[in-house]
C-alpha cells in the first residue's frame, strides 16, 4: 500500500474513534474507540516512515530502506497499547459488576449490613 | 430524537470531517529521515545488530525501552490487582480429547518460534517483544484447550508478577555496564564493550540479553493480564 493510502485509512480511522469517544456512554464501546484511535496513530507513525520503493530496515540493504525510527516506536506503542487497553477493559469489567451489585437486591442487603 | 440532539450530531461530524481535512492537509507526505540515516549507515559497526529496528530499540534508544517496559509492568499489576480475589470461577472448561491431544505437537514448534524470533532478533525480523508476545499466545491457547483455570492450577500469578519484576531490573543492571566504565546510561558500545563485525548469533551480546529480558518480562506481563483478565469474579 502506498504512503498516501494508509495514511488516509490512519485519518479514516482516527475520525471514527473520535465519533464513537464523543457518542458512546458505554464504558466497553470507549474502550474500543480508544484502541480505534490507538491504531490509527500506529498506522499514522509507520506510514510516514514509508519511502517509495523502500525495503526492510535489515542490512545489508538493497536499495533504500524505509525509516526505522517510527516502526520502532510502533513497536513500542503496540505493548503500550495492549496493556493500556487491558488495563481499561479491567476497570470497565469492574464498574459494570458494581453497578449490577448496587442495582440486585442481594447487592443493597448486603450493603446494608456492611 | 429532538431536533436537538440531530442538531448536535450534524455539528459534532462536521467538526470532526473539518478537523479531519486540516490534519490532511498539515501531514507531511513522509517523516524527515533524520538520525535514521546514521542507524542506517553505522548500526553494524556500533551495535553489532544488523536488524536496525534492534539496534533503535535496545541501544540507541535503550532508554525509552526501559520506560515503556515499566509501563508494561504497572499496567499487568494493576489489572492483577483489580482480579486478585481469590473467589472466582473458571469461565470455560477446554475442549475435547482430540484438541488436548494434537496441542502437544504445536506447543514445542510454537515455544521455539518465539525463542529463535528472540535470540536472533538483533540480525532478522524479530525480537523480545514480538518473540514474548508468541510465547504469551502460547499461554491463551492453552488456557482454551485445557479450560481457563489451567494456568491458575500450574503457574501461580504470583510467580509471573515476581518473573516480571526481576526482567525489569536485569534491564536496569545492564544498563549500568557502560556506566561503570564511566560513560552515561544505558551507553553499552560507547563504553567499548564488545560487539562483532559480522552478524552473528551472539554478534551484539547487549542487544541478545536485553532482547531475551524483554522476551521474558513481556510474555509474563501479557499472560498475567490473560490470565486475570480470563477469571469470572464470583459474588462475595
Amino acid at each position: 500500500m502506498s504512503g498516501q493510502a494508509s495514511q488516509l485509512t490512519a485519518l479514516v480511522l482516527l475520525l471514527v474513534a473520535s465519533l464513537g469517544l464523543s457518542c458512546c456512554r458505554s464504558p466497553m464501546k470507549l474502550v474500543m474507540a480508544v484502541a480505534t484511535m490507538e491504531w490509527g496513530v500506529l498506522l499514522l507513525a509507520v506510514s510516514l516512515g514509508h519511502v517509495e520503493g523502500g525495503v526492510a530496515p535489515i542490512l545489508p540493504l538493497s536499495g533504500r530502506a524505509a525509516n526505522p525510527l517510527p516502526q520502532a516506536f510502533a513497536l513500542t506503542a503496540v505493548v503500550i497499547g495492549a496493556s493500556t487497553v487491558a488495563l481499561a477493559l479491567a476497570l470497565a469489567a469492574r464498574a459494570q459488576r458494581a453497578e449490577e451489585d448496587r442495582e440486585s437486591p442481594e447487592g443493597e442487603d448486603r450493603g446494608r449490613r456492611r | 430524537m429532538s431536533v436537538r440532539r440531530i442538531a448536535h450530531k450534524v455539528l459534532l461530524v462536521a467538526a470532526l470531517l473539518s478537523a479531519g481535512g486540516a490534519l490532511w492537509r498539515a501531514l507531511p507526505e513522509r517523516a524527515p529521515m533524520g538520525p535514521s540515516t546514521h542507524y542506517l549507515e553505522r548500526s553494524l559497526e556500533e551495535t553489532g545488530a544488523t536488524n536496525v529496528v534492534s539496534a533503535i530499540l535496545f541501544d540507541y534508544r535503550g532508554f525509552d525501552t526501559l520506560v515503556e517496559v515499566t509501563v508494561l509492568f504497572a499496567a499487568s499489576a494493576g489489572v492483577s490487582c483489580l482480579f486478585s480475589s481469590s473467589l472466582y470461577r473458571s469461565s470455560s472448561e477446554g475442549l475435547s480429547p482430540i484438541a488436548k491431544r494434537s496441542s502437544l505437537f504445536v506447543l514445542p514448534i510454537v515455544a521455539s518460534y518465539g525463542l529463535y524470533m528472540t535470540l536472533w532478533g538483533h540480525v532478522s525480523p524479530g525480537g523480545g517483544f514480538q518473540g514474548g508476545a508468541i510465547l504469551a499466545g502460547l499461554s491463551v491457547l492453552m488456557a482454551v484447550i485445557y479450560g481457563s483455570d489451567f494456568e491458575d492450577r500450574h503457574v501461580k500469578l504470583k510467580t509471573k508478577e515476581r518473573i516480571e519484576a526481576l526482567c525489569a531490573l536485569g534491564f536496569l543492571l545492564v544498563g549500568l555496564f557502560g556506566m561503570a566504565l564511566g560513560h552515561p546510561y544505558m551507553s553499552n558500545r560507547a563504553a567499548g564493550l564488545p560487539t562483532g563485525s559480522r552478524p552473528h548469533l551472539l554478534s551484539a551480546p547487549f542487544i541478545s540479553i536485553l532482547n531475551v529480558l524483554v522476551w521474558a518480562k513481556v510474555a509474563a506481563g501479557l499472560s498475567a493480564i490473560f490470565q486475570s483478565l480470563s477469571r469470572e469474579l464470583r459474588r462475595p
